[in-house]
């Protein structure tokens, strides 16, 4: 199964393997990266599950839609150029080793 | 001393959990107790009538928490305990085999769904959409199912409307009201819901009102009769006509209740050692207005808000309501409350697949519908706040 690393905001890094399709979102709850909420669900209708992209296949990233576009914009961390709302991310082979840097909690 | 400056959360939903977080966040190390009365950990109520019902979540997503993460921050969770009475004077709650002491409580106890009597959700083919039970009631039905009549038009009704045309169902929805959607957006909005679904092919009968529920001999529902005579056929009934507030343990213990656990600005009910949030809270709007809003906006918002209350920061409790629902290829996200409006402004171009819809009352801006436009929504958000801001000051 392909692997994402969560880097926490105390610098640890966190590899944890996840289900072809499943998000980030619910792979970083599901293994109590407990900074990320996912208040909505899914939505993309709040921005708690906001997360940097720092490196891994960057390229085989979705590209982002309107809607998170525009949630990003509420996010409670400073937005950056490798923004993402990782419940719009999901997984498969092609993301394989993908980075992800989670922001303090707020 | 801990029994004494306990926080007992009677209820496990969003706003439980949200205000559970938001307190160790901030460092108050005072003991937590969950008390829930479902046998699941506290989850996500939005994808139930969306992603969840379409077969696109697996269960275990919608839990916010894992039940070690509890445990890792001192929170005790319990599920499956009904609390059955509030005792104010010596400050506990009670449950079937136990009493509990608080220092202070909080009530976030929710709603129910209103029931229909000849409709009750116990008959076979019956379902009543608030928790995970009833939608997994709903997928084991599902495939012995080619129709269903939704009673209600209301949001969770037109969701699991539109999810059951996309697994190609006949779909009939049934509304009392000349419009759907009546309580929560204007006519034009209203209008615009109705030909969409009628455009995915679901038949929407407004204005129209059961006259007849016939039964087998089971109890399953064989069809129901419309006052005009009409008869529906459907193998699924969902009924989905709004919901009452779980404020009977606030009105049992002489706390007061007004469609809802009825609070200050500071969120706490008549008696200062008990709050309430979430759906069953009656709150004032800074007119003073009193209004209860079923919302993941407001759990959350009304929860950490509460959390820094007892973290020592009491500040009067003000945000700007938000919601959103999904239907076919349309997300609507409303900003703001409407409640009346004297001018409404196109935003946008009306025939496209994505414009909003300004209203205003008395010049200033009240709130802003949005059909695939994050964009003027996030906008509208801010706006509203600032307007807020505003006028407070």
């Amino acid at each position: 199964m392909p692997r994402v690393t969560y880097r926490l905001p105390d610098g640890r890094d966190c590899e944890v393997e996840l289900s072809n399709g499943q998000s980030l979102m619910e792979g970083a709850i599901r293994n109590g990266i407990g900074a990320i909420l996912g208040e909505c669900g899914g939505s993309a209708m709040c921005a708690t599950c906001h997360v940097y992209i720092e490196g891994g296949p960057v390229g085989a990233l979705p590209s982002m839609c309107d809607d998170e576009d525009a949630m990003l914009e509420e996010a409670a961390a400073e937005r950056l150029g490798n923004s993402r709302l990782s419940c719009q991310i999901r997984m498969n082979a092609a993301l394989d080793g993908i980075v992800v840097r989670v922001p303090e909690e707020m | 001393m801990p029994d004494r400056t306990g926080i007992v959360v009677v209820g496990a939903g969003q706003a439980a959990v949200q205000l559970a977080i938001s307190l160790r966040h901030k460092g108050v190390n005072r003991p937590i107790t969950l008390f829930g009365d479902e046998v699941h950990p506290p989850y996500r109520r939005p994808p139930l009538s969306k992603s969840f019902l379409k077969g696109d979540t697996p269960l275990e997503s919608l839990y916010f928490r894992q039940k070690e993460w509890f445990q890792q921050n001192d929170i005790h969770l319990r599920v499956e305990s009904r609390v059955e009475a509030i005792d104010r004077e010596r400050k506990t709650v009670r449950l079937a085999n136990e009493e509990v002491r608080y220092g202070d409580l909080i009530l976030a106890t929710g709603t129910r769904p209103r029931i229909l009597p000849d409709l009750h959700p116990s008959l076979p083919n019956v379902l009543y959409l608030r928790g995970i039970d009833d939608v997994q009631k709903a997928m084991t039905l599902l495939p012995d199912c080619s129709s269903v009549a939704v009673i209600g038009g209301g949001f969770i009704g037109l969701e699991f409307a539109s999810v059951m045309r996309g697994l190609d169902r006949d779909v009939t929805v049934v509304e009392s009201a000349p419009r759907l959607l009546s309580r929560a957006v204007s006519p034009m909005m209203s209008d615009w819901f109705l030909s969409l679904h009628q455009r995915h092919g679901v038949d929407v009968r407004l204005s129209a009102r059961l006259k007849e529920v016939v039964k087998g001999g089971d109890g399953r529902v064989l069809a129901i009769r419309l006052e005009d005579g009409s008869p529906i056929s459907a193998d699924l009934i969902v009924v989905g006509i709004g919901v009452v507030p779980n404020d009977d343990l606030a009105a049992d213990a002489g706390t007061d209740t007004d469609n809802g656990v009825r609070v200050d600005a500071r969120l706490r009910t008549s008696d200062p050692n008990i709050y309430a949030i979430g759906d069953c809270c009656s709150f004032p709007l800074r007119d003073g207005r009193h209004v209860r809003l079923e919302s993941v906006q407001n759990a959350v918002d009304q929860a950490k808000h509460l959390a820094a209350c007892l973290a020592g920061q009491p500040t009067p409790y003000a945000a700007v309501p938000w919601f959103w629902t999904d239907q076919f290829d349309t997300k609507l996200q409303i900003a703001g409350l409407l409640r009346s409006y004297d001018e409404a402004r196109i935003v946008g171009d009306q025939g496209a697949p994505s414009y909003s819809i300004e209203y205003l009352r008395d010049k200033r801006l009240v709130a802003v519908d949005s059909l695939n436009d994050a964009r003027t929504h996030i906008a509208a958000r801010k706006l509203l706040a600032m307007e807020m801001g505003a006028a407070a000051a």
